[in-house]
């Protein structure tokens, strides 16, 4: 893959990337107070933010994998607009936002949008991500 | 925080503080909830090979650890609206991450607070910031 994916994401500026769908799962919410050792009884029934930010990137990661870059996280920014609860199936929209080249550095900005079922918008981020030339 | 202590959260205010310290049961347990399997995150050859002297915590199980601290400050009077923050520095397996935070502007009608948050290592170096807007769900 090397490059191809850098190519291909300037190709879709302002367009969508990525679409996946998730449910919100009791065990889910277990295993992720777990990993950050957040163990507030609100994270037994309702999705902690940290989570949701969280969805979509595997398959973000997915697709830079094999960069001979570093992949490394720039920022996040994030706006939670509704709960997310166990039982909820959320949508993640993941679009190019822009790609910048900047001698040994690449900088991707994506926008994420989660809906819920209803199709209501529950949380739109911005994350970017930073592909680092190494020696 | 009840909503008898949000009307008392005054602007300068410093929030209680949350340390975690980076191990690779963590990193691990993290890679898998989140599916960054980047081996920068686990692969201590891998991450030699790319210049860096260990495995790197994912910036966002930072990001988690600052929401925690929010969480556990605020409690479920209210929720957090807006998260802003920036990866600045790495932060490396056995490092020791102090997340902190201070207030920096209440509403005119008390009902959201701006704060000021940041993870700082053990050598006292800021490695994550931003700003938080936090929402009082209350009556």
């Amino acid at each position: 893959m090397t490059q191809q994916v850098i190519h291909e994401l300037k190709q879709i500026v302002g367009q969508t990337w990525l679409m996946i769908d998730y449910s919100i799962e009791s065990s889910g919410l277990r295993r992720f107070a777990s990993a950050v050792g957040d163990l507030d009884s609100r994270w037994r029934t309702m999705a902690p933010p940290a989570l949701l930010l969280t969805l979509g990137l595997e398959q973000v990661s997915e697709r830079l994998a094999d960069l001979p870059q570093a992949v490394l996280h720039g920022s996040t920014e994030m706006e939670c607009l509704d709960h997310v609860n166990v039982g909820d199936r959320v949508t993640v929209e993941v679009m190019v936002d822009a790609v910048r080249e900047h001698q040994s550095l690449t900088c991707i900005s994506l926008i994420i949008e989660l809906r819920n079922q209803n199709s209501v918008l529950v949380m739109r981020c911005k994350q970017l991500v930073a592909l680092r030339c190494v020696s | 925080m009840s909503a008898s202590n949000w009307a008392d959260v005054e602007t300068g205010q410093e929030i209680p503080s949350l340390v975690k310290n980076i191990t690779m049961r963590q990193l691990v347990m993290w890679a898998g909830v989140s599916g960054d399997f980047n081996p920068l995150h686990y692969d201590c050859d891998f991450a030699a090979s790319r210049g860096l002297p260990n495995v790197v915590a994912h910036g966002q199980l930072v990001a988690a650890f600052l929401c925690q601290m929010l969480s556990n400050w605020q409690g479920a009077a209210c929720r957090l609206k807006k998260l802003d923050i920036s990866y600045r520095e790495f932060n490396y397996l056995g490092d020791t991450i102090t997340c902190c935070g201070r207030v920096r502007e209440v509403s005119s009608d008390r009902r959201s607070v701006t704060v000021e948050i940041w993870a700082e290592n053990q050598r006292g170096e800021k490695t994550v910031c931003g700003n938080a807007l936090l929402q009082f769900d209350g009556p």
